[in-house]
């Protein structure tokens, strides 16, 4: 009776954590679709190209094309471009910080870059294969919590999973975008801009980390409750 | 453990078995199996008077600490 808020606020909490992470899925699947198409991930934007504009459905025609973060070499105040604000017409200076680079079908790459690739592309389908059984433990996990199971072995070995898988993710995905940047560097090499390089997102390791500490708050948890279990 | 239960030792003297005592202290009988067989990890002061009293017995004729070392 004294849990019955407990376990309801658990209940709740389960559902909520489902449907936010089937959002969140749902929202990088469908933002990134386009750039797992093609191969590559990253932001894009329209840029002109020999007076040729490069929009999202060419971009599947155009197979080699490069997301690629980039920073002014001059420093701060070098704004190499200028954006037209419509709104106010007048013209404004930017300097932006990523690009898609297409280039011609009979473009010759340098040597090296196949030997990148692929290992670049093992990488991937590593992550891949994380992206699949990360949703299927942590579905497992919440189905757990759903029906009222808190302190049990198998909780344990769900959330301790769940922080491995998230942190090799983590690994992962920085390998593969550092695999990137070195075939990106071998590719491009530009005037008064440099290749920037973002190892990714640390939500994951901080909550691959957090996971981890859950674990072991749960495992003081599972004793209590068998000593509590077990007295008469 | 170090500690001991004789509980089956007092149920045996005063002739009762563990569903009787069971129902008398007010506890399942599998929690009294659970301290009869020395399983438990902890007992509430409550159980323990309300079975010393059905048993008429001490606290002392129920536990025993005995050295595991030796």
């Amino acid at each position: 009776m004294k849990n019955e808020p407990n376990q309801k606020r658990i209940i709740i909490l389960s559902v909520l954590a489902a449907l936010a992470y089937g959002f969140i899925m749902l929202n990088d699947l469908f933002s990134d679709i386009h750039s797992v198409r093609s191969g590559f991930d990253g932001d894009e934007f329209r840029i002109i190209h020999n007076e040729q504009v490069y929009d999202e459905s060419q971009s599947l025609t155009h197979p080699k094309v490069y997301f690629l973060q980039i920073k002014p070499s001059r420093g701060y105040r070098h704004y190499p471009d200028q954006i037209k604000n419509l709104k106010t017409e007048t013209i404004l200076p930017t300097r932006f910080s990523h690009a898609e680079i297409a280039i011609p079908e009979n473009y010759e790459f340098p040597t090296g870059i196949k030997t990148l690739k692929t290992i670049n592309l093992f990488v991937i389908f590593s992550i891949i294969i994380l992206f699949i059984i990360i949703p299927f433990t942590f579905i497992r996990l919440l189905w757990s919590l759903y029906n009222g199971w808190v302190f049990h072995l198998k909780n344990i070995q769900s959330t301790r999973k769940l922080g491995f898988l998230l942190i090799t993710t983590y690994i992962l995905i920085g390998c593969s975008n550092y695999l990137s940047h070195l075939i990106h560097q071998k590719i491009f090499y530009f005037q008064d801009y440099r290749l920037a390089f973002r190892l990714t997102d640390n939500y994951l390791l901080i909550m691959g980390i957090a996971l981890l500490l859950m674990s072991e708050i749960m495992v003081r948890g599972l004793q209590l409750k068998e000593e509590q279990d077990l007295t008469v | 453990m170090p500690i001991i239960v004789n509980l089956d030792v007092m149920m045996a003297r005063r002739k009762i078995s563990l569903n009787e005592l069971s129902e008398r202290v007010n506890i399942t009988p599998a929690n009294l199996s659970i301290l009869k067989t020395g399983k438990a990890k902890a007992i509430r002061f409550s159980t323990l008077e309300a079975i010393c009293k059905e048993l008429d017995c001490q606290p002392g004729d129920i536990l025993e600490w005995k050295d595991v070392s030796e």
